[in-house]
């Protein structure tokens, strides 16, 4: 084994790696003790990674993270939703998929270049929306929404209010924050609230347009403050039969 | 799995999690995202995982896998492969480098790494694993494995040195701005 073989085996590998037991990076490992060259190039190497290691350490998650995956699993009732999804009929397992996560990374993710209603196509699209807050009340989800002074619906059309609230999140879009507000009725319905002066180049109409793409149905329309957007994967009849 | 547990499943690994997912997203939205899709999937998958002691394998696996469903396959990826290796050794100053650096400054020269190797990159770095664990979890052979450490590696040293040359470069009104100040 030369030493270009050795560096090659060894340059990504601790001495108490699994790999350690590895018969050629045992070898390799044996020749590094006994030629003191290239055991201070193995020690730079060690040197090296152990600092990346541990900068890389320092990133921190946003606190938010490790509760929004635990609300996640409080998010229908008492019994923890994993546990549902493995212990209950197909049914059950069947409709907790739709609750959280119905479809999976089925279109192409957003983008900077995005008009709103495709931005929201594609958000909804990916099939999981990461909720920041869960509450089937959708007065309590226009509270959480206020409090962070997210665009609010003046108004939301009676039909589609009469379906359960799921919850709610903000996402930045092109700079201007967008919030979203998520319902349930055997389907998942993700209304985008947008307002007007941020996105002054989308034509703002009362009466809304309605389009198709795939499974998934949208409607967009206008008022005095906001644009909104409701995208749905039950379909454009679907959506159609809520305004 | 009980509540106890799933937590617990969380609090050691939803840190690395999101590590991987940040080095591979280079969006803390994506990432968080993705690391909570990941979670999903093992609340609806994962317990059919017979052997616990692989979960945090197979949460890495299946982060990987998600990313890679939501995103299109860069065009560059084969020719990148077939890179030279030519790696020189490290000197003792660039170690000093990283040392001087913050966590966030090493992290965006990781995500100048091209995507084939910033991912085996990551694992090595973040959560110490070996060449076999790496290939496990990224579902490529030992040998690529190997050979994208080392590649990813020497892109990392390039990244990190321009990174340091950045940061020393001071925008002529900054400069302006501190001799008045």
């Amino acid at each position: 084994m030369n030493d270009e073989q050795i560096k090659f085996l060894l340059g990504a590998c601790r001495s108490g790696d699994r790999d350690a037991t590895d018969p050629a990076v045992a070898e390799a490992l044996a020749a590094v003790e006994r030629d003191p060259r290239l055991r201070a190039w193995f020690e730079r190497e060690q040197a090296f990674g152990g600092a990346v290691r541990e900068k890389l350490r320092e990133v921190a998650p946003p606190a938010a993270l490790r509760e929004a995956i635990l609300a996640g699993a409080r998010l229908g009732g008492r019994t923890p939703w994993w546990r549902r999804a493995t212990t209950l009929a197909l049914a059950a397992s069947v409709a907790l998929l739709l609750t959280l996560a119905p479809v999976a990374w089925r279109l192409a993710r957003p983008s900077a270049a995005d008009t709103l209603p495709e931005f929201a196509l594609n958000f909804a699209g990916r099939g999981f929306i990461g909720l920041q807050e869960h509450n089937p009340d959708v007065e309590k989800l226009k509270a959480w929404l206020a409090m962070r002074q997210a665009p609010l619906p003046a108004k939301i059309p009676w039909e589609l209010a009469q379906l359960r609230g799921l919850g709610c999140r903000t996402v930045d879009f092109q700079g201007k924050n967008i919030s979203i507000i998520c319902f349930e009725r055997d389907r998942e319905y993700h209304l985008f609230v947008a307002r007007r002066e941020d996105f002054p180049g989308l034509p703002a109409a009362a009466e809304p347009r309605f389009a198709s793409r795939r499974e998934w149905g949208s409607a967009v329309w206008s008022d005095a403050h906001n644009h909104y957007v409701l995208v749905s994967d039950a379909g454009l009849p679907a959506v159609k039969r809520l305004l | 799995m009980a509540d106890e547990a799933f937590t617990q499943l969380v609090e050691a690994h939803y840190a690395p999690l999101f590590r991987f997912a940040l080095s591979l997203t280079r969006r803390e939205a994506d990432a968080c995202d993705l690391t909570q899709q990941t979670f999903y999937v093992w609340a609806t998958k994962g317990g059919a995982l017979r052997d616990v002691t692989k979960a945090k394998s197979w949460l890495f696996t299946t982060l990987y896998r998600e990313f890679l469903r939501g995103r299109r396959r860069d065009q560059r990826w084969t020719s990148i492969e077939d890179l030279p290796p030519g790696e020189a050794d490290i000197a003792d100053d660039e170690i000093d480098r990283v040392r001087r650096m913050d966590g966030a400054m090493v992290l965006e020269a990781l995500g100048t790494v091209d995507e084939v190797f910033r991912a085996p990159l990551t694992l090595f770095y973040v959560e110490d694993f070996s060449y076999v664990e790496i290939a496990e979890a990224l579902e490529v052979p030992l040998g690529t494995i190997m050979s994208r450490l080392s590649r990813g590696k020497t892109q990392l040293r390039t990244a990190l040195a321009s990174q340091e040359q950045r940061a020393k470069v001071i925008p002529f009104e900054e400069g302006q701005r501190r001799k008045h100040s």
